[in-house]
């Protein structure tokens, strides 16, 4: 969903078949929802609990951190999608303000 | 929604009186009030797609001159108003549907910055 609305984030996967339907696509996808999962039971200690990918989009994939916005909006939409009138507006703050803390600390040993 | 979401953009609405939950913002009839006119507005923008610079120049004026409102929060609105489409539409609001979307609220907020 991410590379149709914002075709910029394709620079990062020149290495990848995308095409809809794409299993590179679809496994990726999966690794960073289940990184989500970790996040979200270490909450109160994401910095430590995501210590490895914070070093990882650092030094490795140095992706510009404001893509992570570009992620969380994509997330969101497929959230709103799936729960309907149960993505109420506290469920949304909330929801935006984890995906923003989370992109946080992706971004904090940037420099 | 933006309002609770982000609530920094209250700073431009202290005249709207409540604001102090969630509760007091949905309740609120000047909120109400204001959603319609910006909704209203967005209904014009997507009749004068061949036009917007010029369909939103007296706006943008607006919002640079006497409103002050920094253009991120035209970003942030037109975030907002797609989760709520996405939330009501649900399984239509297809990828496809969403990069539309993203593409109509990016070029709103370019013509409302234009001004500046």
């Amino acid at each position: 969903r991410m590379f149709s609305a914002y075709p910029s984030t394709k620079t990062y996967f020149p290495h990848f078949d995308l095409h809809h339907g794409s299993e590179q696509v679809r496994a990726h996808g999966k690794k960073v929802v289940n990184a989500l999962g970790v996040a979200v039971k270490s909450i109160d200690n994401l910095s430590q609990a995501l210590s490895e990918l914070s070093n990882l989009h650092a030094y490795n994939l140095r992706v510009d951190p404001v893509n992570f916005k570009l992620l969380s909006q994509c997330f969101q939409v497929v959230l709103a999608v799936h729960l309907g009138s149960d993505y109420t507006a506290e469920v949304h703050a909330a929801f935006d303000k984890f995906l923003s803390a989370v992109a946080s600390v992706l971004a904090e040993k940037y420099r | 929604r933006l309002l609770i979401v982000y609530p920094w953009t209250q700073r431009f609405f202290d005249s709207f009186g409540n604001l102090s939950s969630p509760t007091a913002i949905v309740g609120n009839p000047k909120v109400r009030a204001h959603g319609k006119k910006v909704l209203t507005s967005f209904g014009e923008a997507v009749k004068n797609l061949e036009n917007l610079k010029a369909t939103y120049s007296k706006l943008s004026e607006l919002h640079c001159e006497k409103l002050h409102v920094d253009p991120e929060n035209f970003r942030l609105l037109g975030n907002i108003l797609i989760i709520v489409l996405a939330a009501h539409f649900t399984k239509d609001f297809t990828p496809a549907c969403q990069a539309t979307w993203q593409k109509l609220v990016g070029v709103v907020a370019h013509a409302l910055a234009h001004k500046y």
